[in-house]
């Protein structure tokens, strides 16, 4: 049987597969110390998969982080953040990207886009293109298809995700990538971006 | 119930807290870890009025026969064999705070008063009663204090006198419950078994045993006590005689010898089950955890049971639903690296099912 094991002392959890991608997609590219990434399957989960996770047998946890989605409400996702960080026994920052330091070790959480505003990991897609002329062409289909009707009513939610899975189906050279978080890893997004400077400050400071 | 324990100086322990125990606890660890040794503790806080108490694990772990100086007899329960430092045992039991202390006596004068003298080294004769020796002895002094009034509840000795292990005292009066270990290297009798079921069906609540049993071997018909010889219980499956139960295979006997040790138990009793899914297939073992589950329920008996197994803890997520909230915990005992210190990691159910889901290490 194959049973996983924690083999580091930072352990980051993501609501899910997409922020686990972004943020495996940065530590590679930021050169960062290898971790433990868990994706929790939803913001439901957090809080029990966190702290079963920090209860694998493994190396003590010295550094904790969460990464999830504002949704439609940034302070409301931080606040939870905080409880779920309190529950494992570490004392959470008050505001997201920051990182605290006691002697039970490094703590913070990520709110998705910015800490601010409600919103998802998708705005940090729309945000972080590389390929301007395929996100070009992107905006005029989905223009397009405004004027003529032929768009379903989506919420603006699912419009962000509808025109970030454009833009990775655009993108495809041999395999249409569908998750954002696979973009990240497979480069259809810019690292780089302003955007993403709290994300990369934010792993930098907690896996120093 | 059991709902925190500590334990002091005890075989590998220095100290080990257990705050959060449940009606249904899970332990798990690796090998050497404390696991048998947790179970043998909770068993002696509550067999503490037995005269064998601080030998009766040393059967338990295949030892038939023991020798030499009364140091060694009594030390192999102290840690590190230092009979300096007390054992020491704190329990929450029904919300009361009692402590049990065992210090060693060497050369106690043992006072002249009947006394419960023990039955042979790992048998299950009953005890005899007889008269302690003026003379001196190496001894053991059990005292069973509640925390709360600071008032000593009982005090007792334990002693050997003629190659046996005897207790004098004001034991049993603190009036808790009964307490049964069973492993798969020591299970009840099958006489025990047919004792005990003997007892059930003149309650007139065999029937309820029976319909337990067929829920998990439903060719079981009936279940009858036979006397001849030592005692054992016969099942009815449809043959044209009826067989002694262990012929049905192993996970039935040892169901309905769990059964049986709930009901010796009783209410506010606690059941204590070494290895609990060891020797049974995995594909059975959902249907152990079901029936423990009900057996908790049905006679209000605590159970705790360590296993080495992860498809026996994987098996427990069938309770899921049953077991929410405080009524089930799973802990592991972790030692830690380069040190003899080991350290208890509590899961909640939903933390537990969380592993369990992800497939991630929790033993």
């Amino acid at each position: 049987m194959n049973v996983k094991e924690r083999r580091h002392s930072v352990l980051l959890i993501t609501e899910g597969e997409d922020e686990e991608g972004l943020v495996r997609a940065l530590i590679k590219h930021l050169s960062l110390p290898d971790c433990d990434v868990i994706n929790a399957e939803g913001t439901g989960n957090l809080k029990p998969r966190t702290t079963a996770a920090m209860k694998i047998p493994g190396p003590p946890v010295h550094s904790l982080g969460i990464v999830r989605d504002a949704e439609a409400d940034a302070a409301r996702a931080a606040a939870s953040a905080r409880d779920i960080l309190t529950s494992a026994g570490f004392e959470a920052p008050a505001s997201a990207f920051q990182v605290a330091r006691t002697t039970k070790g490094a703590c913070g959480y990520a709110i998705l886009p910015d800490g601010q505003c409600a919103g998802s990991i998708e705005d940090i897609c729309l945000h972080s293109t590389c390929n301007v002329d395929t996100w070009r062409c992107v905006n005029l289909l989905f223009e397009c298809l405004e004027k003529s009707a032929a768009k379903g009513c989506q919420s603006e939610q699912v419009e962000r995700k509808a025109r970030v899975q454009a833009y990775l189906a655009a993108c495809a050279t041999d395999r249409v990538v569908h998750r954002a978080g696979l973009g990240f890893m497979k480069g259809h997004f810019d690292l780089d971006s302003a955007c993403l400077a709290p994300m990369r400050e934010f792993l930098q400071a907690l896996l120093k | 119930m059991l709902s925190s324990f500590r334990v002091e100086w005890f075989k590998p322990f220095t100290a080990l807290d257990v705050p959060q125990l449940a009606p249904i606890t899970a332990i798990g660890g690796k090998n050497n870890c404390g696991k048998s040794s947790l179970l043998e503790a909770i068993f002696l806080f509550f067999d503490r009025t037995n005269p064998e108490l601080l030998l009766r694990s040393m059967a338990w772990r295949g030892f038939s026969k023991l020798g030499g100086t009364p140091e060694l007899l009594f030390g192999h329960a102290f840690h590190d064999y230092n009979l300096d430092h007390d054992i020491v045992l704190h329990a929450t039991y029904k919300g009361r705070r009692l402590t049990l202390r065992f210090s060693y006596h060497p050369q106690e004068r043992v006072p002249a008063v009947p006394i419960e003298a023990a039955q042979e080294f790992g048998s299950s004769s009953s005890p005899q009663y007889g008269h302690a020796p003026a003379a001196p002895s190496d001894a053991v002094k059990v005292i069973l204090s509640d925390d709360d009034t600071a008032e000593e509840l009982e005090q007792g000795l334990v002693y050997i006198d003629e190659g046996h292990f005897k207790l004098s005292g004001n034991m049993s009066r603190a009036d808790l419950a009964n307490a049964k270990y069973q492993s798969p290297r020591v299970r009840s009798s099958a006489a025990e078994d047919a004792q005990l079921f003997g007892l059930l069906d003149i309650e007139g609540s065999s029937g309820h045993l029976i319909d337990f049993t067929r829920q998990f071997f439903p060719d079981v018909r009936s279940l009858t006590s036979i006397a001849a010889g030592e005692g054992m219980i016969y099942a009815d499956v449809g043959l044209p005689k009826k067989i002694p139960l262990p012929a049905l295979g192993d996970g039935a006997a040892r169901l309905v010898s769990y059964y049986l040790a709930a009901f010796h138990v009783k209410s506010g009793g606690i059941l204590l089950l070494d290895e609990v899914g060891s020797g049974i297939h995995h594909s059975q073992l959902p249907r152990l955890w079901e029936g423990l589950a009900q057996l908790a329920e049905h006679f209000s008996c605590q159970i705790v049971a360590t296993t080495h197994s992860y498809e026996c803890l994987e098996a427990a997520t069938c309770l899921r639903n049953q077991l929410y909230g405080d009524k089930f915990r799973y802990i592991r005992l972790d030692q830690q690296p380069n040190s003899r210190e080991v350290q208890v990691v509590s899961y909640s159910v939903d933390e537990f099912c969380a592993a369990i889901e992800n497939g991630w290490e929790l033993r």
